[in-house]
């Protein structure tokens, strides 16, 4: 699944004509530059990384000055863009979020402006398998996403998905809020709403899905050894890239003192991480507490609007973090955290629907849908050892199936009655494969695939009913016991004894283990006629003369929009301040409360239905008495998403004289009540069956 | 401000009451038990087959990895298909079916950061009703976000945009400034906003206004024009505070300066927009205590939806009231009651000044033997631009009035109400009256003022019911 970079990798004379060439554009490499100018001296059509880079740059044309706004535009070029703009987009987003991103062989394809989190450099070789996850859809639940940064310690255990997304949310926001974390804050805020999701607290987190996109921003931000600051005028960005003339350009990219290193890889390295590095130290001795800045940080916001202070807690969690705690691991080990992890996004999952959309029929359609997933490694790193940065010394596995691996499946669908799926169900003899037990797996063939099949709801009366589409997602999971790769198969370390001794390896596979889990979505259109719910509930105060009047409606149909609708209307009155004066005039005549309710039958008299393109439709409703309403449906893309729970209009009480809004605005509203879609209470499906 | 909404939305009622009235009446025939209705309950028979499997399945709506779902007009904003959302770039509806501060947080996990947050709750008990008001930005943007609505919230984002404004007289500026819109309902053929314009350093200008959404120069009700007017520089933030500070108390001193319309003034909005509701405001002749303002200013309301079309709808339908003197020129010298006509009405000041004649056969009204009361309402459809609602409790005997109410308006629209003050606060009070009751025949004679001087003198007599 991973878009494969071209002409760059594997070969062996290739490469070292390319750290050759790799020295002169690090010697040359200013701050904040990229290699736009330098990449067409690579010669070739494509041009490697860097020269994609640029090409991606031109076509994203002029961004933003904001950093946010440019962070949203940069997202909808990654979720939207062609192949090259949006590998682009990754490594600009990145870049601007303070992360280096390198060449496995040596040159740097971007350094950030304004400053380097110094141990987040990411391959760049890595940036397509990483583009190509957000693109497809591979999700993490926030569950997961919670979880890596609860075991590698940047967070207490109490981070909950709920606190999670509540502080990814409004991270960036805060008006002490630095350019990079603004930028890392908003491309999370719209890659999520991109899927049309949003990271509040009380967002249901089964119906969240957060990217490795959005994990790798946060765990960059949250991980370096050396933050150095352009303001610091003895910090990298201007000690070691803006160096007096007479300093080579290799010296002044890899730092004064520093010019004798080893190969560009190295000199780079040494460059963001030497302590020879002029004002290396100044900025090291502060890094974990701007590392506990950050993570206080993504909840600092939040807390202008969080009653319950949980918020609060977790900034108060997160400065207090320790040296020699777990968090070290992540402050200290964040580049070998990330790259891994991208590393991993090579593992991955091809689903696919046969048929990919489908109408129910009772005679003559389709029966069954069988969807496969192949499971392959397919790194856009060149296979071998890789020599610099934070994977040096592991040798990356070839390319090809997963064999053997256990494969996990699961459906999401629109319910019935008690979660029973409405529209696809699993055929006899997979149910097993839809466990959450781990021996319940599949386990890939030999090509590394695997292969379920569902059965096709059937209409009872073809035909009946409004037709609606709905959306039946499949998802197959690799199994966690399978992870990292099964290690000593894919990973042929050079120096076993180094890796056996870093503990931030022990780390990361444990969350990986745990978590790093590729799953893969595929989306099948289900056409099919059935009843169509809605439901008015709720209850808007009316200042009703005499009375301060609740209203209170409970109102549904399964026919439709039109309806009939059926259901009860409640007033509870009490009496006001005028009618207490009121009474002075006409005796006792109305009580101090007053309660009584309807029930009610009635149509809804609709106009012409909603369009795509934003009309909406209206309609009327004659409650009772001279009690009435106007609906007024949404057009635009909520006619697409009429998902159970949605709300899709509103419908204004009326009387007499037109509607009551000028009586319900004490409280700065109208006399509205949402419609929502479904009434699952009352509207079980009556068209569909399965046989 | 918006809290004074709420006792000139208790005035509004008062015209309303013919409807409520008619809705429990038609109501009450037939009361139903409070128990709920028996719900309609397909037959599980011949429902769906539940798969076997379904333990197994993972609970929760659909998710597409391929669907992306367009942003909302409002820049900044992220929403879920789980809530409604109209608008447009400057003002957005939020309707949720979750409690407000889900759906704030929800607001806030757009690009919009919330840098204030007021809450004020409403009333008491099962009435009680909280609103929130959010001070949002994002980047050098502003807006101000109110949140009310329980477990089915909604919310109203309005962003801050820019108007040209010119004050003159006891405060000054001229220029562009930050205009808010703090308020805007649409009812009947009118719309009832309020706008702030804040400018660098002060002053800020909180107008309120009532007008028919009819395109054209409209001259405005003097009763339905407030100007108050706060020194020194206002944020967003405080004016968050001070929106919520309304809710409080209709007293409310973040806007101190109040400038009120005379009979001078001059009072007119150039509309030029029904939906999205816009015009410039031209005030002249606003006496407060500072001395005098007039004021010009761009205004707008966004109501998204179809509020404002409906509300331009029945204004077309209805002709504009013809004032029997132009706004701005005093009224006439107070008719003695004694020489007021009998079956006449005569109105000073406002929109429908003029003189009424109303005969018996057009009045409807009824005696309450049981209460000792009388009321009088014009009958529907008799006079389009004159509406009269009067009820009035004898102590005693046939003349002695216990207590007294006129209400005056145009019919979709109440303009004055004059309460004896023993009953109730209101606009003004009867000043003087007499009733003479023959038989089942009662003949009210009386006359009552507000502050700045319009009046109400009716003589009528029907017979009751």
């Amino acid at each position: 699944m991973g878009m494969q970079a071209r002409g760059w990798r594997s070969a062996a004379a290739r490469r070292v004509i390319r750290r050759l060439v790799a020295v002169l554009l690090a010697s040359t490499l200013p701050l904040g530059a990229t290699l736009v100018t330098s990449a067409n001296a690579r010669g070739g059509s494509d041009g490697g990384p860097a020269a994609a880079y640029a090409r991606g740059l031109r076509a994203l044309g002029d961004l933003p000055a904001d950093p946010a706004r440019a962070a949203v535009a940069l997202v909808a070029a990654i979720t939207g863009g062609n192949g090259e703009t949006a590998n682009a987009a990754t490594i600009e987003l990145l870049r601007r979020s303070g992360m280096p991103v390198v060449s496995a062989d040596g040159p740097v394809i971007a350094l950030p402006n304004d400053y380097v989190l110094v141990d987040a450099a990411v391959y760049a070789e890595l940036i397509p398998s990483l583009t190509a996850s957000v693109r497809v859809g591979n999700a993490l639940s926030p569950d997961q996403f919670g979880g890596y940064l609860n075991d590698l310690g940047a967070y207490p255990n109490e981070l909950s998905p709920g606190v999670l997304v509540g502080g990814l949310g409004t991270w960036g926001k805060d008006a002490d809020s630095g350019p990079a974390e603004r930028t890392a804050g908003a491309a999370i805020r719209a890659l999520s709403a991109s899927r049309g999701e949003v990271l509040y607290a009380e967002a249901d987190p089964g119906q969240l899905h957060l990217d490795m996109l959005q994990l790798t921003l946060v765990l960059g931000t949250l991980s370096f050894v050396g933050r150095v600051e352009a303001p610091d005028p003895r910090g990298l960005t201007t000690g070691a890239l803006t160096a007096p003339a007479g300093v080579s350009g290799l010296e002044r990219l890899a730092g004064v003192g520093i010019a004798s290193a080893a190969n560009p890889c190295d000199a780079v390295e040494l460059a963001l991480k030497s302590p020879k590095q002029p004002g290396y130290g100044l900025a090291a001795a502060g890094a974990k507490d701007a590392a506990k800045r950050t993570a206080a940080h993504i909840f600092k916001q939040w807390r202008e609007s969080d009653p319950e202070a949980l918020a609060q807690r977790m900034v108060d969690k997160a400065e207090a973090l320790k040296k020699g705690s777990k968090a070290d691991q992540i402050w200290s080990k964040g580049g070998k955290i990330l790259n891994i992890l991208l590393l991993y996004l090579g593992a991955t999952l091809d689903v696919d629907a046969k048929p990919a959309s489908l109408h129910v029929m009772t005679e003559g359609g389709i029966s069954q849908v069988e969807v496969d997933a192949t499971a392959k490694f397919s790194s856009t790193l060149s296979q071998g050892l890789l020599s610099c940065y934070a994977l040096a010394g592991i040798e990356v596995p070839p390319n090809g199936p997963l064999a053997g691996y256990k494969v996990h499946w699961s459906i999401t669908q629109p319910l019935v009655g008690a979660g029973t799926g409405k529209l696809l169900r699993v055929a006899s003899g997979y149910g097993e494969y839809f466990m959450s037990g781990g021996n319940q797996a599949q386990v890939t063939s030999a090509d590394g695939k695997a292969k379920v099949v569902l059965d096709v709801v059937h209409e009872r009366t073809p035909g009946k009913g409004e037709l609606k589409h709905d959306k039946v997602v499949v998802r197959a999971t690799l199994d966690k016991d399978d992870f990292p790769f099964k290690w000593s198969d894919l990973f042929k370390l050079d120096n076993p004894f180094k890796f056996a001794a870093d503990k931030s390896f022990d780390v990361v596979v444990a969350a990986v283990k745990r978590k790093a889990l590729p799953s893969t979505p595929v989306a099948i259109d289900v056409a099919y006629h059935d009843s169509e719910a809605y439901s008015i509930r709720g209850t808007r105060t009316i200042i009703a003369f005499f009375y301060t009047m609740p209203i209170a409606l409970d109102l549904w149909t399964c026919e439709g929009i039109g309806g009939p609708w059926h259901g009860t209307i409640a007033f509870h009155g009490d009496r006001d301040w005028f009618g207490d004066p009121a009474n002075k005039v006409f005796g006792n005549r109305f009580p101090p409360t007053v309660d009584q309710s309807w029930s009610v039958e009635f149509p809804m008299r609709l106009g012409p239905p909603p369009t795509i393109a934003g009309a909406p439709q209206e309609g009327r409703a004659e409650l009772i008495g001279d009690l009435g309403g106007i609906v007024e449906l949404d057009g635009g893309w909520h006619v697409l998403t009429r998902t159970d729970g949605s709300v899709v209009g509103r419908m204004i009480l009326t009387g007499s004289d037109g509607t009551l809004d000028s009586l319900a605005v004490f409280d700065g509203f109208d006399a509205s009540y949402p419609i929502k879609v479904g009434a699952p209470d009352h509207c079980p499906p009556d068209n569909l069956y399965f046989p | 401000m918006t809290a004074g909404r709420a006792g000139r939305a208790s005035l509004a009622a008062l015209v309303a009451a013919t409807t409520l009235a008619a809705l429990v009446v038609a109501c009450s025939p037939t009361p139903a038990p409070t128990a709920s209705p028996a719900p309609v309950h397909p037959d599980a028979s011949t429902g769906a087959s539940p798969g076997t499997t379904a333990a197994t399945v993972t609970l929760g709506a659909t998710f597409d990895p391929a669907a992306t779902a367009p942003s909302p007009p409002f820049d900044g904003l992220y929403v879920s298909d789980l809530v409604s959302v109209s608008g447009d770039a400057t003002v957005a509806v939020v309707r949720s079916g979750f409690r407000c501060i889900a759906l704030e947080h929800l607001i806030g996990a757009g690009e919009w950061a919330v840098v204030a947050r007021r809450t004020q709750t409403i009333g008491t008990g099962p009435d009680a009703s909280t609103i929130t008001i959010l001070a949002l930005q994002d980047g050098d943007a502003t807006a101000l976000a109110w949140l009310s609505g329980g477990d089915a919230c909604t919310a109203r984002l309005a962003r801050t945009t820019t108007a040209a404004l010119r004050l003159s007289g006891a405060a000054t500026f001229d220029g562009q400034a930050a205009l808010d819109q703090p308020f805007c309902v649409a009812s009947g053929k009118s719309v009832a906003f309020d706008v702030v314009y804040r400018t660098p350093g002060g002053p800020n200008v909180n107008v309120s206004i009532k007008v028919p959404v009819r395109i054209g120069l409209a001259r405005l009700d003097p009763d339905e024009v407030t100007v108050q007017i706060a020194p020194g520089a206002m944020s967003p933030a405080q004016l968050a505070g001070t929106l919520i500070d309304a809710y409080k108390s209709a007293e409310s001193t973040a806007f101190p300066q109040a400038f009120a319309p005379t009979d001078a003034s001059r009072l007119t909005l150039d509309v030029r927009s029904v939906n999205p509701f816009a015009g410039t405001l031209h005030l002249t002749g606003l006496e407060g205590g500072a001395g005098a303002i007039s004021l010009d200013g761009d205004v707008a309301c966004h109501l998204p939806g179809g509020s404002l079309d409906r509300a331009a709808a029945a204004a077309a339908a209805t002709p504009a009231p013809a004032a029997s003197g132009p706004a701005g020129t005093p009224g006439p010298t107070l008719a003695p009651i004694p020489g007021l006509a009998a079956g006449t009405a005569v109105v000073t000041g406002g929109p429908i000044a003029g003189t009424y004649r109303l005969p018996a056969s057009s009045l409807d009204c009824h005696y309450d033997p049981d209460a000792g009361a009388w009321t009088v309402e014009t009958l529907g459809g008799a006079d389009p631009t004159f509406y009269l609602h009067a009820f009035m409790g004898s102590a005693g005997g046939s003349t002695e009035r216990a207590s007294m109410g006129l209400v005056v308006g145009d019919g979709a629209n109440d303009h004055l109400l004059l309460v004896d003050s023993s009953v109730a606060p209101a606009d003004g009070v009867v000043a003087q009256a007499s009733v003479a009751i023959a038989g089942s025949a009662v003949t009210i004679v009386a006359q009552g003022h507000v502050p700045n001087g319009r009046t109400l003198s009716v003589n009528l007599s029907c017979a009751g019911t």
